[in-house]
């Protein structure tokens, strides 16, 4: 089920009403899980047994090593069994055509490829899995006593409630599809009674509008124009248009994505529950390492925690900091899709990370005052980033590079009706970020004018969802 | 209770700035050209299906889309609605048509690719006719295509463009000569569609239009469009072959596309024609 649609306009106000209608954190888990299986087995149930098999596991292995008495040897097979299960569910179903392809002999590849091509890709499956390793290997540090929240046998934990509470943080429906990326000690101490009067109106319904506004109003209307970047229809665009194109994608990507965790923030809020920001104006970045610290921040810290760290960081000389930088970012650009694209981009990223950790520029502060020289870095930066992304809408590496010949070298003159809808509607990311980059001076603000503005803004914004939505379509990263 | 102070005032000042845009929307013309293809088609769907039935209905692809019912005015067919769809099949159009209790008088039925198939751009617009979304447009005026501010914005621009003459270039040579297709494809749910409205009373006349660089090499041969009207029986109404006549050539705004002042000088040759 998809946030923008009638089914889910349905779909909340009955699991709202339904879950404030008891008053046991019992019954409200119980509610919101039952209603986050039916979220997600709502255009596909035969989905449902992969999710409910990926909780029962969790539940598991992580009750395992909550319990008390257990040997180091028993306590590291059940880690060791609950990653294999979670890394080889997303590799099953993400990677298995492109591995198979690269290991398995012609003949072999010959019979089984097309099936291993055919296996569909579970929506969401790269973000609860990576939940789910969150899980147990915070429970692994934990031990018996267990994390807050969610108490290991010494502690004073149930099994039953321990199944119940694992099962409801892996699939509550907000965050189930495309994150924000929760971790286990994020989100656990939540878990409790909810009351309608704790319920932060203002602060859900701001997020909604902004959520809803930069999904329906920017991602799907520019969505119509940055269709144009697709082989061979781009041949026949000139230069300005294929420029303005790569833009405009990277406004709608981050559009689109920024959407959907804003509204999955806002969501979770009505229901008493506080998700992790995923984006804070990632494009006036002013270095690759400051995008990063401000683009999908959950996935950053998620890699930086439970890969980067663990692999020695850069606790273990120059060079091995430089390799797991590389590892990681590769790792984290596969994470996207099984195209070596993508392994493209994130290496891309992981030598502009590496060439900046060499002039020194990572250790600059991300809230130094703007100058003329930081606001060309940030277009730089920006630029770099931009430009990146279009393996994302050209997975075919030999594509993307035609791209780029093409506008380096079509004339012809604009067409005016494209540029049109990508100034309209690439104009809010902007005005977005612009908001972001004037916050030290907003805090001069009285409260009364700051509030009028906001105010104004989200008023405006509703109105545009209302009267100038573009075409209904998914959301770009259900298909990671 | 946590404060919910902000919540309402945001509601109140989309609801008035809802209340100001009706009355704005009221003064203002109504666009004929949106700025992306879905929009378009949707401003031409509601239009159809919610406007007054009307007497003349073109059907066709974004080429007869060209052909806006304002330069129809004062040739005597001005009861006219255009339901050319962009980028989709003519079938799509005529599939619409049918679905409603009553058909027009006279289909004008544009001839370039009707032998495409339905894809899924067809399926959406399809879906757009019948779905939540639609019964929301039809009772909120302010939801309509036609309302969209970004929408109404780029019909002034465009309207005074065409005032000024706006961009047109000379097509190029023919790039598909021919339409490139060896046999034409008996396209039968087309053949099926004509059927049926032909026993509902309407009258049914096909028109070719100038397509730009897609225009045969050899304008004097037999081509696909050719084999498809005589496969159909169809009466038909050629402008393009009347148009290489015409002392003032044919122009394009992107090689393809009828420019606005080629558009409406076919608009009136066009009305000419049918009324007879």
């Amino acid at each position: 089920m998809s946030f923008v649609s009638w089914p889910f306009a349905l779909f909340l106000p009955v699991v709202f009403a339904l879950h404030y209608l008891g008053r046991s954190q019992g019954w409200q888990v119980g509610v919101l899980t039952l209603s986050s299986f039916i979220f997600y087995g709502w255009s596909h149930p035969r989905l449902i047994p992969l999710l409910a098999i990926a909780c029962w596991v969790n539940s598991a292995a992580s009750w395992a090593l909550f319990r008390s008495g257990q040997t180091d040897r028993q306590r590291r097979q059940v880690l060791l069994w609950a990653l294999v299960f979670n890394l080889g569910t997303l590799g099953f179903f993400k990677y298995a055509a492109l591995i198979g392809r690269l290991v398995l002999p012609e003949a072999l590849w010959s019979l089984i490829g097309p099936w291993l091509s055919s296996i569909p890709l579970p929506v969401g499956i790269s973000f609860f899995t990576f939940q789910g390793i969150s899980l147990v290997v915070d429970a692994w540090h934990a031990g018996s006593k267990g994390i807050p929240g969610l108490p290991g046998e010494d502690g004073g934990g149930r099994v039953g409630r321990h199944y119940g509470n694992v099962t409801f943080f892996k699939a509550f429906f907000p965050q189930l599809v495309a994150g924000p990326i929760v971790k286990a000690g994020e989100f656990f101490h939540q878990i409790g009674p909810k009351r309608l009067t704790q319920i932060p109106w203002d602060a859900s319904v701001k997020t909604l509008i902004l959520g809803f506004f930069l999904k329906m109003v920017v991602a799907d209307n520019l969505k119509e124009v940055t269709a144009a970047i697709r082989y061979p229809e781009f041949l026949d665009l000139p230069s300005i248009n294929l420029a303005a194109l790569v833009y405009a994608f990277s406004f709608q990507l981050l559009a689109d994505f920024a959407g959907y965790s804003l509204i999955a923030i806002g969501l979770a809020r009505l229901f008493g529950y506080e998700l992790p920001a995923n984006f804070n104006h990632p494009y006036l970045s002013r270095s690759i390492t400051e995008f990063w610290r401000r683009w999908h921040m959950t996935l950053s810290s998620w890699l930086r925690e439970y890969l980067y760290i663990p692999l020695g960081g850069n606790r273990s000389g120059e060079w091995r900091t430089y390799q797991n930088l590389f590892l990681v970012m590769f790792l984290g650009g596969l994470w996207h899709g099984a195209a070596w694209s993508y392994a493209v981009w994130g290496t891309a990223h992981g030598v502009l990370l590496a060439l900046e950790r060499l002039t020194g520029r990572h250790r600059v502060s991300d809230s130094r005052p703007w100058s003329l020289l930081s606001i060309l870095q940030a277009f730089l930066c920006f630029t770099a980033v931009t430009f990146l992304w279009l393996l994302f809408q050209l997975p075919e590496f030999g594509q993307a590079v035609l791209y780029l010949r093409t506008l380096a070298t079509q004339g012809g003159p604009p067409q005016v009706q494209a540029l049109y809808v990508i100034a309209c509607f690439s104009l809010p990311v902007v005005l977005w970020h612009l908001w972001g980059a004037i916050e030290p001076w907003r805090r001069t603000w009285s409260r009364q004018t700051s509030d009028r503005v906001t105010v104004v803004l989200h008023g405006s914004m509703l109105f545009l969802i209302l009267t100038n939505s573009g075409p209904p379509g998914e959301f770009i990263y259900f298909q990671f | 209770m946590q404060s919910a102070s902000q919540s309402l005032r945001i509601l109140i000042v989309a609801a008035v700035l809802c209340g100001l845009w009706s009355v704005v929307r009221i003064q203002l013309p109504k666009p004929e050209l949106a700025e992306t293809n879905y929009t378009a088609n949707r401003m031409r769907i509601e239009r159809f299906l919610e406007g007054p039935k009307p007497k003349c209905l073109i059907v066709g692809t974004s080429i007869a889309g060209r052909l806006l019912p304002s330069y129809f005015k004062g040739s005597g067919l001005e009861n006219i609605v255009n339901l050319s769809l962009d980028g989709a099949s003519p079938i799509t159009g005529l599939q619409l048509t049918l679905g409603q209790p009553k058909t027009p008088d006279l289909v004008l039925l544009e001839a370039h690719r009707l032998w495409n198939p339905v894809r899924a751009n067809d399926h959406q617009l399809l879906a757009l006719s019948q779905g939540m979304d639609r019964r929301l447009h039809s009772e909120v005026t302010l939801t309509k295509a036609d309302s969209r501010p970004t929408t109404v914005l780029y019909g002034w621009l465009k309207s005074h463009q065409h005032q000024e003459g706006g961009q047109v270039t000379e097509a190029k040579g023919p790039v598909n000569p021919s339409g490139v297709l060896k046999t034409v494809p008996r396209p039968e749910e087309l053949i099926r569609a004509v059927h049926e409205l032909e026993a509902r009373g309407t009258k049914v006349v096909m028109i070719r239009l100038p397509v730009g660089r897609e225009n045969p090499v050899d304008p004097k041969g037999q081509d696909d469009v050719d084999l498809l009207v005589k496969d159909l029986g169809l009466p038909t109404i050629d402008l393009y072959r009347q148009s290489l006549e015409w002392a003032e050539p044919i122009r394009y705004s992107d090689g393809l596309h009828l420019a606005p002042e080629s558009a409406r000088r076919l608009a009136c040759a066009l009305a000419l024609q049918a009324k007879r």
